[in-house]
């Protein structure tokens, strides 16, 4: 069958002005008025894609969108009329009787169905004259199918994953002016609750929406003298008086330094905060599914002094 | 009254329609082309017996000026139904020609005039088929190669401008590809391609 395409028709009545455009050298078909209105095919070539039937999917399409290439307008991609066919440029639904076999509309085909194509027709159409039957051995394809794991994804880079704080007891500094905390005390540590919160966002194309959730699980403290993180399946909690000065955090959020910093760098030592994230989503399709975890990480230097320095230092 | 039907024989025809391709027409009024009568007669005449290629070649002919005209007229009148177009083209064409009205219409554009057909020649015929062929049929088939006037032809926009394109040749030269979807169905020849390109003239 001969490839042909019908997209230069379109584009090249999308010329503004009123003078029209000599129709390009590759073109295969002129109508009278020298537009051209079947083009030659290039494999590969932008442009579209031809299909069995010869029409063309514009290269521009956007997944989950659909316009009219004539207009310029966005358009549902659903309608009374069906669903919207961008190799055809029009809205196709299967034909309710289908016309007798001997009809020319099956060009002579035994197999594959009749469709009713209706264009996308501005003010002042003649109604009804907008419809255009053809033959398709499938149902012809509708726009691009939106994925909406894409969709997630967009949703997720627009949320803004914020960091923890980095709450910590004891943190007093030293007469040089070095924050601290003291060997073998419970030195909590946590994060503001407000960092520590689920966050949501959608994102929406074609008709399809996707939500994305951004929750967080845990929250760790890397004490930054070589020994292993502290996990916390919180955001901690923030040390008050009340607690006392050598309590242990009743969430657990703690650590104990073993040794002093002395020996460290700069004589401190640099602690992260962690809180790790899962991501997941749902979409108006029913679908859902998971998106890589995240980690959101901050840090604090600080000195761990030895008590006794404190008190006769 | 005594009923008798006389048939051209269509070979004088084809060879006809040969002769004219081969004239410039530029400077000639537009010609149809030729296609194959039928008259009454009150007496009684010989009857010549045409064989299934000159039948074909006779019906092809006959259809290009009328699915010339229909073009014409779906661009003519935008309250015409598009499907209309299935009385003288079958896919791709169809289509081709549908899509292309109906842009044409959407833009607001009028056609004014009409292409006039000046030579037809037939080239190849087939008329062995296979209608189970997959994925498309094979279908009777008979080449025709038409010079259209389409010096005629004008077509503006809303606002009256001209959008005809700057610098047309007056002539196409159309390969026509007709199909028979119903072989030996004379009603059901069908212009399935039509490609062109543009011409000065009639000549080669």
């Amino acid at each position: 069958m001969k490839v042909v395409v019908l997209l230069a028709v379109v584009l090249s009545m999308l010329i503004p002005t009123g003078a029209a455009v000599a129709a390009p050298a590759s073109c295969q078909q002129y109508d009278a008025r020298g537009i051209c209105i079947v083009q030659t095919q290039t494999p590969g070539a932008p442009g579209g894609q031809a299909d069995a039937t010869g029409s063309v999917t514009p290269a521009s399409v956007v997944p989950g969108t659909c316009s009219d290439q004539v207009s310029g307008q966005v358009i549902p991609c659903q309608s009374d009329a069906g669903w919207w066919v961008p190799a055809r440029q029009c809205y196709a639904q299967l034909q309710a009787v289908q016309p007798p076999q001997r009809s020319p509309i099956w060009g002579g085909h035994t197999d594959g169905a009749i469709y009713l194509c209706t264009f996308y027709s501005g003010p002042g159409a003649f109604p009804g004259t907008a419809v255009f039957p053809f033959w398709a051995a499938d149902p012809p394809a509708g726009p691009p199918a939106v994925d909406p794991a894409v969709l997630a994804a967009q949703a997720l880079s627009s949320l803004e994953i914020p960091v923890p704080t980095t709450g910590r007891y004891p943190s007093g500094a030293l007469p040089d002016g070095r924050p601290y905390t003291v060997v073998n005390a419970y030195t909590w540590f946590w994060s503001d609750p407000a960092t520590f919160d689920t966050l949501t966002a959608r994102a929406d194309s074609g008709g399809v929406w996707a939500e994305v959730s951004v929750v967080p699980t845990a929250l760790t403290f890397t004490p930054g003298d070589g020994a292993a993180a502290v996990v916390c399946a919180g955001p901690g909690t923030a040390w008050a008086p009340a607690n006392g000065v050598w309590a242990p955090s009743p969430t657990g959020c703690d650590y104990r330094y073993p040794h002093s910093s002395i020996d460290e760098p700069a004589e401190q030592v640099t602690a992260a905060y962690t809180i790790e994230w899962i991501v997941s989503w749902t979409a108006s399709t029913g679908a859902d599914g998971v998106l890589p975890p995240l980690a959101t990480t901050s840090t604090s230097t600080f000195a761990v002094a030895e008590a006794q320095a404190l008190v006769t230092g | 009254m005594n009923r008798t039907l006389t048939v051209v024989p269509v070979g004088l025809m084809v060879a006809a329609s040969a002769a004219l391709a081969g004239c410039s027409s530029s400077n000639e009024e537009p010609t149809n082309t030729p296609s194959s009568t039928s008259t009454m007669s009150n007496s009684p005449a010989p009857v010549t017996t045409a064989t299934p290629e000159e039948e074909a070649s006779a019906q092809a002919l006959a259809l290009v000026p009328t699915y010339v005209a229909t073009i014409d007229d779906l661009f003519l009148d935008p309250a015409s139904a598009l499907d209309n177009v299935y009385t003288v083209a079958v896919d791709p064409e169809a289509s081709a020609e549908a899509t292309a009205v109906q842009a044409f219409r959407q833009q607001g554009y009028r056609q004014l005039g009409r292409s006039q057909v000046v030579t037809t020649v037939v080239g190849a015929i087939d008329l062995t088929g296979d209608p189970n062929a997959s994925p498309d049929p094979v279908l009777p088939s008979v080449q025709v190669t038409a010079c259209v006037d389409v010096g005629a032809v004008q077509a503006v926009d809303a606002a009256g401008a001209s959008v005809v394109a700057a610098g047309r040749p007056r002539y196409l030269v159309q390969d026509l590809t007709i199909v028979n979807i119903d072989y030996p169905d004379a009603a059901s020849w069908r212009v399935r391609e039509a490609p062109n390109r543009q011409a000065d003239s009639c000549d080669g």
